[in-house]
């Protein structure tokens, strides 16, 4: 077998030669008056082209992802998997278009009927989500660049504290609303603005950026997958999405027996602890109690944030076009004796500052109902969180949580059955439900 | 044999320690030098601003270049160092793309050895981490910490943003309520000179109405410059300018300008007198820099107005000046620095007591760079202001009267435009004009004769224009040579341009070839008809004298001004005032007889 491989592998690499070689067949002729043969060019492919085939290969990749990860069960395969992604999605496509930062252009699309949002993008902010709404995150675990490429330095990963943990994933909810709100009213990119890893897939960018960047990758060696946990706002969405998904990995591939050996499996705080063999289960009235909160809480909560989003999205508006002209008009009609080249430009059109102003304020009023919406979602998510926190979902045995498990298979390693599925002979826990 | 295995394990893990602490200071000592030279690729200047290749030391020498703009050693200077910063920039980013493909590289070393290093493969099960967590106390500490940073997330946002709320919406409606000029009041001061008055002066280029026609008598026809025969006066011209003097009266009005200064002149019509010389003060929104333009064209191509109390001007910068008749500074506003590709060019006219301002910019007419503009002669305030979405051009705008009402007729790419002088508003228009449009339209005979190089000849009625179905062009040649520069030339019975040298004639009604002249020379200034005879003034300050009917053109003579012209002929009773590249010439006076 291994043989065969070796020897196609050697044809097709002298075929390969012999074709490359066949562009010499046939030499050009000699020319006698100096003139000098031009350069052959080959045609770039089109970008438009290139856009679709990052579509095609982003779906194959969601593929394999979902399939190693749910039924392959290889970590090795999904490392191999991530590395692929990263070199093309991330150092060759240079980060864009990126499905993390198409959440800005949805909304932007939605808010405002005259942005017309390329398909393209519509393709890679949908087809993660609806991975994950069957089969999970296999989209971070498998195909992410800025997943694959922390995820593949992380070395020795400190466990972040339980509490410390839930508070830091309320970031993501944070940056998304955020970046939202920004996006949607067609003031600024924040995710493009404050990606920390496209420095490093373009090799270039702003001092402040390349060092976050370098920063977020020392990070990432030790604590796993931080933007990831604590930042990324599709991944907010996905977590979301991937609650409901019909499939999702399993530490065991069996029924889990509780021997506890995967509890520290997961570098990324994706597994609830179930309950020890012997340990009866506790009364389950968490359920209800955390019913009883979000019923009394949510409506305080949507209001409070709303209100707080709402003025958000006012003060959002110093970061619009619109708002940055209205600003300097305002400040030119103190002192105009330096005044700055957008303005110049400004009078020299039409100088209408009445106009200018009327569109501030429809920019504010949009940013505020905008702030509105967003605000009191972000209000009954935190709440909802901290619902979950106080009365967490009990399960008896050891599994993934829905939400953020990143399917990256590093936990399967750890469950006895799993190596018993591998051919690995170890010995099976004792009194184990898996026996 | 499990010892020597354990020892052969822990030989490979010393191994890749040894390689990942090798590609970590490899990879730290990489990056640190890519840092700084990133550093020094993206240099600041004084202001805080990144540049990329420039840096303060081009900034002093394009400075020094501003005030010095002939100094050849200093462009060679500039040249030299832009083409040294450019060469630097491009091997320091070749140095961070190599580099950082090296330190990718370097990091990846890093990662695999490190993780290679810590494998774990001879033991295939976890430890187990000892005690049962205490789910219930974790999840209380959990739901506290969560609100606890909740409530304080809410606190400090509150803090922060709590107090904003909308006020642009006030702010428009403040500056909505603010009172509009309105155009149908007149302004204070709404005088403006009479039909009779504005008839017999030369107030604009190509005098009343701008048809290059001069209905004055006594206009010498001989002279010559080097002997000084037949020249009244000489007098030195100022600052340099393309554009036409003009007069009104005694006195004569003209401007010049340099990259730096703006000036108005006047001068007495009869002696040449310099009566007064005026700098133009900067006006608020004025730039230091002004916009590049053609030397041929220079900063004060455009041809000043004149009602005869004031005198109005605009310059290459956007600066719009009016002056009182006896030098004092009216008002003076900036327009803008035009995007022009040769300079502004294009002369003012005036409508009662409006300056019309034709203010066509930009390279591409989407780009809604260009504009119409009518000034309230006595403040400098905007009357109206129309958007007009053709790119820049040159030439002049006329006021015709088409059955009692008033037209301004504008030329440019691609259209011939009318507009209601009242309230700037669109009559008609008319696609018929290509590329770089300069030469000006004439009105006679109830048609616009309009011209275009590489686009047509023609003669549009804007009665059938303003109507808009059927084509408004009585008649129209395409298809030959036409001017790029000089105006034509209507005396009712014929059309007259000059291209090329040559003084071409068509009938003004049919729009036939009647003849061609051939004048051996090359002509800037638009042709002009004074006192029955035609006066073409060459390049090289050779004014051409003759007369023309439906046979042909026969020149009279030929006077030599000896000096280098570029401004059109400009006339007043009894004499022919011209402008040299260096001097105001006086040519004719009063009959000593």
């Amino acid at each position: 077998m291994m043989r065969r491989a070796f020897i196609g592998l050697l044809l097709t690499l002298v075929l390969v030669g012999i074709a490359v070689a066949a562009e010499q067949r046939f030499p050009p002729p000699e020319f006698t008056d100096g003139h000098v043969l031009p350069e052959t060019l080959t045609p770039s492919v089109s970008p438009r082209t290139m856009a679709w085939v990052d579509v095609a290969l982003l779906v194959v990749g969601l593929g394999l992802a979902s399939w190693i990860s749910l039924r392959l069960r290889s970590r090795l395969a999904l490392v191999g998997l991530s590395m692929a992604s990263l070199i093309y999605f991330g150092f060759w496509r240079q980060g864009c278009v990126c499905a993390i930062g198409s959440v800005q252009n949805v909304a932007l699309g939605v808010a405002d009927p005259s942005y017309a949002v390329p398909l393209v993008v519509i393709g890679f902010f949908a087809l993660p989500v609806i991975f994950a709404l069957i089969w999970g995150r296999g989209f971070c675990g498998g195909v992410c660049p800025h997943g694959a490429l922390q995820d593949l330095v992380l070395l020795r990963a400190i466990k972040v504290p339980r509490f410390l943990d839930e508070v830091l994933r309320l970031g993501p909810w944070l940056y998304l609303s955020l970046a939202v709100l920004f996006a949607a009213t067609g003031g600024l990119f924040l995710i493009c603005k404050f990606d920390p890893f496209v420095g490093i897939f373009r090799m270039s960018g702003s001092r402040s950026m390349l060092l976050i960047g370098a920063g977020m990758l020392v990070l990432s060696m030790f604590v796993g997958r931080p933007y990831c946990r604590y930042l990324c706002p599709y991944g907010a969405l996905l977590g979301a999405c991937s609650r409901v998904a019909r499939w999702r990995p399993e530490v065991t591939p069996t029924e889990c027996s509780r021997c506890r050996l995967c509890e520290d499996a997961c570098p990324y705080g994706a597994i609830d602890k179930g309950l020890p063999v012997g340990v009866s289960a506790e009364p389950v009235r968490a359920g209800r109690k955390r019913i009883t909160l979000l019923l009394v809480g949510l409506p305080l909560a949507m209001l409070v944030f709303g209100w707080l989003g709402s003025r958000v999205g006012i003060a959002s508006v110093a970061w619009h076009p619109a708002g940055e002209l209205a600003s300097l008009l305002e400040a030119d009609a103190v002192d105009a004796s330096t005044r700055p080249d957008e303005l110049v430009a400004f009078f020299r059109n039409d100088g209408d500052r009445a106009a200018a102003f009327a569109r501030a304020a429809e920019v504010e009023r949009r940013a505020t109902g905008l702030g509105w919406v967003i605000g009191a979602l972000f209000g009954a998510v935190a709440l909802t969180k901290t619902a979950r926190a106080f009365f967490p979902e009990s399960s008896p045995d050891y599994v993934t949580d829905r939400g953020r498990c990143v399917s990256c298979a590093r936990c399967y390693s750890s469950c006895p059955y799993e190596l018993q599925r591998r051919g690995i002979p170890v010995a099976l826990p004792e009194g184990g439900k898996g026996e | 044999m499990s010892e020597l295995t354990s020892e052969r394990k822990m030989s490979v893990v010393i191994f890749f320690r040894r390689i990942s602490m090798i590609a970590a200071c490899f990879s730290l000592a990489l990056g640190g030098l890519l840092l700084f030279n990133h550093s020094r690729l993206l240099q600041p200047d004084s202001e805080g601003r990144v540049l990329v290749v420039e840096g303060q030391e081009m900034a002093d020498l394009k400075a020094r270049l501003n005030e010095e703009p002939k100094n050849d050693g200093l462009r060679n200077e500039i040249r030299m160092l832009d083409q040294r910063l450019r060469e630097e920039m491009f091997r320091r980013e070749l140095v961070a793309r190599r580099g950082g493909w090296m330190l990718v590289v370097g990091v990846a070393v890093f990662v695999v050895s490190m993780q290679l290093a810590h494998h774990d493969a001879g033991r295939p099960l976890p430890k187990l981490s000892g005690a049962v967590e205490d789910r219930r106390k974790e999840s209380v500490k959990s739901g506290r910490a969560l609100a606890v940073v909740l409530l304080g997330l809410f606190a400090f946002a509150a803090v922060l943003v709590g107090r904003a709320s909308p006020r642009w919406e006030l702010l428009a409606l403040a500056e909505g309520e603010k009172a509009v000029p309105d155009a149908a009041v007149p302004a204070e001061d709404s005088w403006y000179p009479s039909r009779e008055e504005l008839a017999s002066n030369w107030w604009r280029f190509r005098g009343p109405g701008g048809l290059g026609v001069c209905s004055f008598s006594g206009i010498p026809t001989t002279w010559n410059g080097e002997s000084g025969e037949g020249i009244a006066w000489k007098t030195e011209g100022g600052l340099p300018g393309e554009g036409s003097p003009v007069v009104w009266g005694a006195r004569i009005f003209m401007i010049g300008a340099t990259v730096k200064a703006r000036e108005v002149s006047c001068y007495d019509l009869s002696t040449g007198e310099l009566k007064w010389r005026k700098s133009v003060s900067t006006p608020e929104g004025s730039r230091a820099d002004p916009p590049s333009v053609m030397d041929m064209t220079g900063y004060a191509a455009s041809t000043p107005v004149t009602d005869g109390r004031r005198v109005f001007a605009i310059f290459a910068n956007g600066d719009l000046a009016g002056f009182s008749a006896d030098g004092e500074e009216l008002w003076v506003r900036n327009l803008g620095s035009p995007d022009n590709v040769y300079g502004h060019a294009t002369s003012l006219t005036m409508w009662q007591n409006r300056v019309i301002v034709q203010f066509d910019q930009g390279s591409r007419g989407k780009d809604g760079l260009s504009s119409l503009l009518a000034i309230d002669a006595a403040t400098g305030d905007i009357v109206w202001s129309t958007k007009r979405m053709v790119p820049n051009s040159w030439a002049s705008p006329i006021i015709i009267d088409v059955e009692g009402q008033s037209q301004i007729v504008t030329l440019s790419d691609p259209w011939v435009i009318a507009y209601d002088p009242e309230d700037g508003s669109e009559l008609w228009r008319v696609d018929c004009l290509k590329g770089d449009v300069a030469p000006s339209p004439v009105f006679a005979n109830g048609l616009i004769y309009v011209v275009g190089e590489g686009a047509c000849l023609g003669a549009i009625d804007p009665k059938i224009a303003a109507a808009g179905k059927v084509d408004p062009f009585v008649w129209k040649r395409e298809g030959e040579d036409f001017p790029d520069m000089c105006s034509l030339l209507c005396d009712g019975g014929r059309v007259y341009m000059l291209v090329f040298g040559k003084l071409q004639a068509f009938d003004a009604l049919t729009g036939d070839r009647l003849w061609e002249h051939n004048l051996d020379g090359e002509f800037q200034a638009s042709p002009t008809l004074a006192d029955g005879e035609f006066y073409l003034l060459s390049d090289e300050g050779v004014m051409i004298i003759g007369t023309a009917d439906r046979e042909g053109f026969v020149e009279q003579g030929r006077m030599d001004l000896g000096e280098d012209c570029g401004a059109s002929p400009v006339f007043a009773p009894g004499w022919l005032i011209l402008r040299s590249r260096e001097n105001l010439h006086g040519i004719g006076g009063p009959d000593e007889d």
